[in-house]
């Protein structure tokens, strides 16, 4: 048997949220947590979570799973179990809508703050924008992301300051843009994050890097924006004194 | 509308060694601003004010063994923030690799080391 226990919360009904206790008979195979979820909930329609792919691309069904957030669909039941017990709460540190489905408004409103698409102001070739293999490069282990919030939501300079600091998930896109060879507008988007909360929040605690389900390093991005960050500086200060 | 809750309990998301020592490196950066510098001030003030006052304090900080003990654990509050922060900057200067095996090795080299050395000051100090 496994003992699973799910955060349940529904704001029509319940006025704080709780803790619910399921015993469902261990599968023969190695599911997925996912297909355990879709097992429980036939016999109790009322949980409520988001998925969609069902295969580690979508990024819906990030939770957190015995203390650390993951993809449901991904996370096999025999890696979540610990003492045949599986805990299942939301990501943490975003408003709980209801059970496992959390409001992801700040962690969006982030996103958009660095502009997450192409910016260049030459005119568009009559095919596509070259670039060489090098620097296409760059942009392995940034581009992977599918923003399922896992990273962000796991840490603590995002739960202090979701408003402020752009979290780990917007910083690596900060970061797949900044380092992408055919966006000209780097120098903008560094000064757009240059203030002290954007990216100075990050104190590498790594939580993002030891939640991400893609198995990729935002804190590494960080480290990468806050060096180019020094050295823009430095070279704005350089060219002052010339002047 | 009510308030939509917020799942935050700290006891129950797992947290790594990295993220333990970025937290006590906070606390015990707040506790040298309020703690650790207004008495660190407050001793030297004592010692310096006249002869007789740096004889009596000497006197008490000999015989008494809770003093010293108070003096240990400012100093070890102290070198505790230095070690981490030191850590910290190595990291920010890429001289640690941002990886989850690195950081945990840093992390447990950072905290053996700190233990060495309060070994040390506690020897010196009591």
């Amino acid at each position: 048997m496994i003992n699973v226990n799910i955060y349940r919360y529904n704001p029509e009904t319940d006025q704080f949220p709780y803790m619910q206790a399921y015993s469902i008979e261990r599968p023969k195979k190695d599911i997925m947590l996912l297909e355990l979820l879709n097992i429980l909930k036939e016999q109790d329609s009322s949980i409520s979570y988001r998925r969609s792919c069902r295969e580690g691309v979508c990024g819906s069904d990030g939770m957190n799973i015995n203390g650390k957030n993951g993809l449901a669909c991904i996370t096999p039941i025999s890696t979540a179990i610990q003492k045949d017990k599986i805990d299942l709460r939301p990501l943490p540190g975003l408003p709980v809508i209801r059970d496992l489905v959390v409001d992801m408004t700040e962690f969006y409103a982030q996103y958009d703050k660095i502009k997450p698409f192409l910016q260049n102001d030459s005119a568009p070739p009559a095919i596509e924008r070259l670039q060489s293999p090098e620097d296409r490069a760059k942009l392995d282990g940034l581009y992977e992301c599918i923003l399922c919030a896992c990273c962000s939501t796991s840490c603590p300079s995002f739960w202090w300051n979701p408003d402020k600091f752009v979290g780990p998930a917007a910083l690596l896109q900060a970061y797949r843009f900044i380092a992408d060879s055919r966006d000209t507008k780097t120098l903008e988007r560094l000064d757009n994050l240059s203030d002290p909360f954007s990216v100075y929040r990050c104190h590498g605690i790594m939580n993002c890097v030891s939640a991400c389900p893609k198995d990729l390093n935002p804190n590494h991005a960080i480290g990468e924006i806050k060096s180019m960050l020094l050295s823009n500086k430095r070279n704005i200060i350089a060219s002052d004194g010339v002047s | 509308m009510s308030i939509k809750p917020v799942f935050i309990n700290l006891l129950k998301i797992q947290l790594p060694l990295a993220a333990f020592l970025s937290i006590t490196h906070r606390v015990t950066g707040v506790l040298i601003f309020f703690l650790v510098l207004p008495t660190s001030v407050y001793f030297l003030s004592l010692l310096l004010s006249s002869e007789s006052s740096y004889m009596n304090f000497l006197d008490l900080y000999m015989n008494n063994f809770i003093l010293r003990t108070f003096v240990l654990f400012l100093a070890l509050i102290f070198t505790y923030h230095v070690f981490t922060g030191a850590r910290h900057m190595l990291l920010d200067f890429h001289l640690i690799s941002e990886t989850l095996s690195a950081t945990k090795t840093s992390s447990i080299i950072t905290l053996i080391l700190f233990l060495i050395n309060g070994v040390i000051q506690a020897w010196v100090i009591l």
